[in-house]
C-alpha cells in the first residue's frame, strides 16, 4: 500500500494516466530486482551533444549485459517527426525564396518598365549597353543589401524581444513530448550571416536577367515616339 | 571639320517595319545631305516618317536599306558599343519630353555625357557653369528637373545635348511640349547657338515656329524627301 503524496501532471494523457512514481528501494522490493534497476535515462544539458554523441554514448556503455540506447532509437517517432519538421523547413525554405526570386524579378523588371524612357535616353547618349546592365546590377545589389540591413536589425529586435519574453507553449504535446518551458529565441550567427549572403548572392543572380533584357532593348522602342 | 564638309550623307535610306504579316514602310529611299553648320527642319505630317528619319541618321536604328554617313562614317556597319561611342562623341539629341534623368540634378545631367567620355570633374564643372549662363540657367545647377518648367527643363536638355560640343545636334519636336512664347525664345537661342559654335541642327518638327526660323526645310511625305528649300 502507498500513499498518495503528490500529483504529477506532465501534460501527457497516457502517462497521467497510467504512470506512478514510487521510490525507486520500495519499487526494486516489490519488483524483486535488488539492487538493480532496469532502465537509467541521462538526460544531457545540451542537445546538441546528444544528438552528435549519442551513438559513442551508446557504445560506450553497451557492456556486461547492458543495452545504452540514445534518444532516437528510444522514441523514433520524435526522431522522424522532427526529421519531417527539418524537411517541412527545408520546402518552407525553398518556396519562400522561389517567392523572393519571383518578387525580386517583378520589382526589378517594374522598375526597369518605368524607367525605360530613361534607360533609352542614357542609352541613346553614348551609354554602352554593359554599362547599362552594370548599372542595373549595381542598383540590385544596393537594394539587397540596404533590405538585408534593414532585416537583420528588425530580426534582431524579434529575437531580442522574443529571447527575454519567450513563447510559452506549455501543455503542447508534441511527438508524445510536451512543451513545459517557455521557449526562446536565440541568436544564431549563421542565420545573420548565410541568409543575407544568399539574399545578395540570388538578388545579383537574379538581377542578371533584367541586365540582359535593358542591354539588349530597341533604343527607339524605348523612346517611343520620341527620337 | 570645316564649314560647309558635310555632316550627314543619306543615300537611299530605307527603313521597314515588319509586324505578324504586316510590312509597314516607314522611309522608302531618302537622298539627303547635311553640311556643317546647317540649320535644317524637317517638316511632314505625322507619320511621315520624320522620326524613323532622325532615328536612323544618328544611328539609334539601323535601315533596312541604304547606308548613313556621319562624320563621313558609315554608321551601319559600325558594332554597338562603337556606335554607341560615336553617339556620345558626336551627336547631341534633344527630346520633346526633354526626357532628363529625374534623379539627377541640372548640373549632373549636363554633365553626364561629358562623364561618360572620362572629363575630369573640374572640367566638367566649369563647362556646365559656362553652357548652363548660355542657356540662362545660371544658378539652376542644384534643381531637379521636378524643380522646373517645361522651357526649363528643355533648355537644360539643350545644354546637355551640346554640352559636349557634338558635331551634330539632333531634335525631335523639341518645342511641342512648349508655348509659343518659351518655343520661339528657345528657338532664337538655338539659332544664336548655331551661329556662334557652328554647330549643325537638325530637328523634326511641324511647328510652323521652327519652320520659320529654319535656314533649310526638308519636307518628308510618305517616307520620302518631296521638297528641300534653302532659305536666303
Amino acid at each position: 500500500m502507498f500513499r498518495v503524496a503528490g500529483i504529477y501532471t506532465m501534460q501527457i494523457d497516457e502517462l497521467d494516466t497510467s504512470a506512478a512514481f514510487i521510490p525507486l528501494s520500495q519499487a526494486q522490493a516489490m519488483l524483486g530486482l535488488g539492487d538493480r534497476v532496469h532502465e537509467i535515462a541521462v538526460s544531457f544539458e545540451n542537445v546538441q551533444y546528444a544528438s552528435l554523441h549519442g551513438a559513442e554514448f551508446a557504445e560506450e556503455y553497451s557492456i556486461e549485459g547492458n543495452k545504452a540506447e540514445p534518444w532516437p532509437q528510444l522514441v523514433p517517432q520524435m526522431k522522424k517527426m522532427l526529421d519531417l519538421t527539418d524537411f517541412s523547413v527545408g520546402i518552407t525554405m525553398i518556396i519562400v525564396f522561389a517567392v523572393i526570386i519571383f518578387g525580386i524579378i517583378n520589382t526589378l523588371f517594374m522598375s526597369l518598365y518605368e524607367r525605360i524612357f530613361e534607360f533609352g535616353v542614357l542609352r541613346a547618349v553614348g551609354t554602352r549597353a554593359a554599362s547599362l546592365r552594370k548599372l542595373i546590377v549595381f542598383e540590385a545589389a544596393s537594394l539587397a543589401v540596404y533590405s538585408s540591413v534593414i532585416g537583420l536589425v528588425l530580426g534582431s529586435i524579434i529575437i531580442y524581444i522574443g529571447s527575454i519574453h519567450g513563447m510559452n507553449l506549455s501543455g503542447v504535446e508534441f511527438a508524445g513530448a510536451t512543451f513545459t518551458e517557455e521557449i526562446h529565441t536565440v541568436f544564431r550567427l549563421r542565420q545573420f550571416i548565410l541568409h543575407p549572403v544568399l539574399i545578395f548572392l540570388f538578388t545579383v543572380v537574379v538581377s542578371l536577367y533584367p541586365a540582359r533584357y535593358a542591354g539588349r532593348m530597341s533604343i527607339t522602342h524605348a523612346l517611343q515616339k520620341t527620337l | 571639320m570645316k564649314s560647309g564638309e558635310n555632316v550627314i550623307v543619306a543615300e537611299n535610306v530605307k527603313k521597314d517595319y515588319h509586324s505578324d504579316s504586316v510590312v509597314v514602310h516607314a522611309v522608302r529611299g531618302v537622298d539627303l545631305t547635311i553640311k556643317k553648320g546647317e540649320f535644317t527642319a524637317i517638316v511632314g505630317p505625322s507619320g511621315s516618317g520624320k522620326t524613323t528619319f532622325l532615328n536612323l541618321i544618328s544611328g539609334l536604328d539601323n535601315p533596312s536599306e541604304g547606308t548613313v554617313l556621319l562624320n563621313n562614317k558609315n554608321i551601319s556597319s559600325m558594332s554597338g558599343n562603337e556606335l554607341s561611342d560615336f553617339r556620345r562623341d558626336n551627336i547631341g539629341f534633344i527630346f520633346q519630353a526633354y526626357n532628363l534623368i529625374p534623379v539627377l540634378n541640372v548640373e549632373e545631367n549636363v554633365e553626364y555625357i561629358m562623364m561618360l567620355q572620362g572629363i575630369p570633374k573640374e572640367k566638367r564643372h566649369e563647362r556646365v557653369v559656362e553652357i548652363l549662363d548660355k542657356m540662362g540657367m545660371k544658378g539652376y545647377e542644384g534643381r531637379f528637373p521636378s524643380q522646373l518648367s517645361g522651357g526649363q527643363q528643355q533648355r537644360v536638355a539643350i545644354a546637355r545635348a551640346m554640352a559636349s560640343e557634338p558635331a551634330l545636334i539632333l531634335a525631335d519636336e523639341p518645342t511641342a511640349n512648349l508655348d509659343s512664347g518659351t518655343s520661339t525664345a528657345l528657338l532664337d537661342m538655338m539659332r544664336d547657338l548655331n551661329k556662334d559654335t557652328g554647330m549643325t541642327f537638325v530637328f523634326s518638327t511641324h511647328d510652323q515656329h521652327v519652320v520659320d526660323k529654319a535656314r533649310r526645310v526638308v519636307i518628308l511625305e510618305d517616307g520620302k524627301n518631296v521638297q528641300d528649300e534653302i532659305k536666303e
